[in-house]
């Protein structure tokens, strides 16, 4: 019953902010119960320590007997004259006394030591160690402790002997030495342990019924006091004007400025203040914090930007393309329909599931948050790889035959292992008597490279290709983007300066270098030796305007065109250095567009006076090192793209080493059917882990990162300026979930 | 008391172990169901894992059946298993988080 009723109160809602009366009631309340409970502790330690002494005193008692019966044996021998004793003591009484107690057993050693040296040697230690153990009662940790008994003549000795056991630590106990009066004193103690037992526990009741009424209220306690902590913070911020009103500064985005209007309202109301809060908009020439809508799909993505940098405010946000770019790259790169459809089950679940996901947010491990607030990328990323496996016609490492393979191998005996059938697309045909059917495979990928032994040697130079191609065609969009970024600002001096440049050089080289690829690939060239088309982009500079050769050209006047070309990309190159700094130089008044609309931190419009600090050598370096970043960029970035082939080709040949390796075992060797039935049993338990584990998750989480490198860097370069502040609204959910800190 | 213990008989495995077993059963049911039939067919593509002998179609087919209708024996018990630890976890008592 009682769990169940904390159960219910868990799960009320998150209580609100406390006004100042309700606030005045929780201190009295959590006053209260901090003195209880310090009262209660205090109670229980000093019980217990009782009850620990009681203890030592029954062990105390119960070695005394043992002690008392050497001590007989000691005095027996001391009457059969075995032992001499000094002339001090004379004739008085030759009994011993003693004293007995209780010490820790890490102290004994020390003990002894001392006592030997302090009595110089007539003192007689014994001591037993203490079976059960004994609890410090503050620290509620054990204690070895054992039972001591000091032999000893004379008071003076005693005085010692006790002071030794005052500053080791050590508590003396009165014993008596009759058997019958330890007895007794032992039934006594026992019934007063008892009797501790019982009150010990009633006081534990007592304290786990408080604390239980606590563990209630606990946490609707806290979401109380870091709401009202939070709300005097913010109110911090505000100013005191003359008038004795509280007023402050901030940012509204322009679509809610009404909602804001109404909720003040609202608020003046419930507070029953009689003067209405006002919201005015003010001018300003500071940058405003940026604020991108996002929804649950969105909100993702624009996460990943945003790890990168904020957008600057009102550039074009480029989360908007990612949700299709991103998981289109990582598709690219992964490219399996087997492994992209598990991610994608994996994405599905957590989707369809998210609902009951949220509520249990708070109680997932860092990790496990992360994948959650991913679910939308894991979902599209898993389903854009099955589009890529499709195309590869890469499924768990084999090939699917769905629409009848284009090639034939000529044979007519069964293929063997070790023999090679070369086969000869020049001459094609009708298939059963010719090799090639004239018609490629119609979607993807033919099946038969899937037993090629030159399949790496096609395969490679196909994604190579496509990464380049890609490369260009997300390069070329992010430079349109940039343009579309200078339209709006209304700096027509960077289209013409920066943004045509930069156009012309990356076409005139890489997209004539995907020129060349499509070209390629639509003509058939009747040569024995194919032209390289990285030797002609290479000649295209090294060898200016030196004709090809015919091994080695694509086209006809395949060198002037080349050389047209090239004399375009450089001609971009000062273009792109020199234009801007001398126009800026010449019309001042140009400048201003191609700069922030927005100044920070500075009150009123300064045209002339605080671009001071941009002189000309600093506007040439400026420009200089964007040009000279643009030139090497568009090379080095292509090449970059090229980790896209890089990846896919790692994960195709993982995954079909694992297939190999492991998955094959059953079916190659030559076993009876039971026994390869057991066998598949097993091995697929093998591969199917191994699949996950490596296949999915690591090669899933490595595509991920070149994809995301892949959009921050070689797009985003092209474009982005990132140097914005996030908008972050006053929001309790925010703070209560602990990202802010206040 | 009595169905705590009566749980520690019964189930063999947590939460976590029925439901890795459910999905990697179904997962193999119908991976070796689909590769006992391209198997039947005598899928070139498969060639390669039979170390070229075609005579070893037909029983690597039978095996795959075999071994995937064990799967479906196997996802069944689990699922029983799984179950039945969902209904002894839904009875247990949840414990207060403090959110700190």
């Amino acid at each position: 019953k009682q769990w169940y009723q904390r159960r219910v109160a868990i799960t009320a809602g998150i209580p609100g902010a406390p006004n100042q009366k309700d606030l005045i009631d929780l201190e009295a309340t959590l006053e209260q119960l901090e003195v209880e409970t310090r009262q209660i502790n205090g109670n229980q330690e000093a019980l217990l320590r009782n009850f620990y002494e009681l203890k030592e005193l029954k062990h105390v008692l119960n070695s005394a007997g043992a002690f008392f019966q050497e001590g007989a044996a000691i005095e027996r021998e001391q009457q059969a004259g075995i032992l001499k004793y000094d002339e001090e003591l004379g004739g008085t009484a030759r009994h011993l006394s003693f004293l007995c107690g209780v010490i820790n057993r890490a102290k004994i050693p020390v003990f002894e030591r001392v006592l030997w040296r302090a009595s110089r040697g007539k003192a007689l230690l014994r001591h037993m160690e203490i079976t059960e153990p004994l609890k410090d009662p503050a620290t509620e940790e054990e204690i070895p402790k054992s039972t001591f008994i000091v032999y000893f003549q004379g008071e003076q000795l005693k005085i010692r002997v006790k002071k030794i056991c005052e500053g080791l630590g050590a508590t003396t106990y009165p014993c008596k030495e009759a058997y019958s009066e330890r007895k007794q004193t032992e039934m006594e103690v026992d019934k007063r342990i008892t009797e501790l037992i019982d009150i010990l526990k009633e006081t534990h009741n007592h304290r786990y019924r408080m604390l239980d009424t606590v563990v209630q209220n606990i946490n609707s306690w806290i979401i109380q006091v870091k709401k009202v902590k939070a709300i005097y913070y913010t109110m911090n911020k505000f100013k005191k004007t003359d008038t004795g009103l509280l007023m402050a500064e901030g940012w509204v985005p322009m679509s809610q400025l009404n909602d804001v209007d109404i909720a003040l309202k609202r608020g003046t109301t419930s507070a029953g203040s009689a003067t209405q809060a006002i919201l005015n908009t003010v001018t300003t020439r500071r940058t405003p914090p940026t604020y991108h809508k996002s929804n649950k799909l969105t909100k993702g993505f624009q996460a990943m930007i945003d790890a990168y940098g904020v957008a600057t405010y009102q550039e074009i946000n480029p989360a908007i393309f990612t949700i299709i770019t991103f998981p289109f790259l990582f598709g690219v790169m992964f490219g399996d329909l087997g492994h992209g459809f598990i991610m994608f089950l994996a994405g599905l679940y957590l989707v369809l599931k998210e609902s009951t996901f949220i509520k249990k947010l708070k109680s997932f491990d860092e990790i496990s948050a992360m994948m959650f607030h991913g679910r939308y990328i894991i979902m599209l990323n898993g389903l854009f790889a099955m589009y890529a496996g499709l195309l590869y016609n890469d499924i768990f490492a084999k090939s699917l035959n769905i629409f009848g393979s284009s090639w034939y191998p000529d044979i007519s005996e069964p293929i063997n292992k070790g023999i090679q059938y070369g086969l000869d697309p020049k001459e094609y045909g009708p298939l059963p008597s010719h090799n090639f059917s004239g018609h490629p495979y119609p979607f993807g990928i033919d099946p038969v490279w899937n037993l090629a032994e030159n399949k790496l040697t096609f395969i490679n130079s196909y994604k190579m290709k496509l990464a380049v191609i890609l490369g260009l065609i997300q390069m070329t969009f992010g430079v349109v983007i940039s343009y579309f970024n200078y339209r709006f600002k209304g700096s027509t001096l960077d289209v013409y300066c920066t943004f045509i440049p930069q156009m012309i050089f990356l076409q005139c080289i890489v997209g004539y270098l995907a020129f060349m690829i499509f070209f390629k690939w639509f003509t058939v060239n009747t040569h024995t030796a194919q032209p390289s088309i990285l030797l002609c982009l290479i000649s295209m500079f090294l060898k200016f305007g030196a004709p090809l050769g015919e091994d080695n050209e694509l086209y006809a006047n395949q060198h002037i065109v080349q050389s047209a070309l090239a004399v375009m990309a450089l001609i971009c190159v000062p273009w792109m250095m020199l234009a801007k700094p001398f126009i800026e130089r010449m019309y001042p008044r140009v400048r201003q567009a191609s700069y922030t609309q927005f100044d920070n931190e500075s009150e009123d419009g300064g045209e002339s006076d605080d671009h001071e600090e941009h002189s000309m050598t600093d506007i040439m370096v400026h420009q200089a090192i964007e040009t000279i970043e643009f030139t090497l960029g568009c090379i080095s970035n292509t090449a970059s793209y090229l980790r896209l082939w890089a990846l896919s080709l790692a994960h195709a040949e993982l995954s079909e080493v694992l297939w190999d390796m492991v998955m094959r075992m059953p079916f190659s060797m030559g076993l009876p059917v039971p026994g390869k039935a057991v066998m598949t049993i097993f091995v697929f338990a093998i591969w199917a882990p191994l699949t996950v584990v490596i296949l999915i998750v690591m090669e899933g989480l490595s595509a991920f990162l070149h994809a995301l490198r892949l959009h921050w860097v070689e797009f985003q370069n092209k474009f982005y300026k990132g140097e914005g502040v996030a908008f972050l609204p006053f929001s309790f959910e925010r703070i209560l979930n602990g990202d802010v800190d206040d | 008391k009595q169905w705590y213990q009566r749980r520690v008989a019964i189930t063999a495995g947590g939460p976590k172990s029925s439901t890795c077993l459910v999905l990697l059963s179904a997962w193999g049911t119908v991976m070796l169901l689909l590769l006992g039939i391209f198997f039947h067919i005598k899928s070139v593509i498969l060639l390669e894992d039979l170390d070229y002998d075609q005579n070893l179609y037909d029983s690597a087919a039978t095996s795959c059946f075999i071994a995937g209708g064990a799967y479906l024996v196997i996802g069944l018990i689990s699922f029983w298993q799984k179950i039945l630890n969902d209904r002894y976890q839904a009875l247990e008592p949840e414990t207060t988080t403090i959110m700190f």
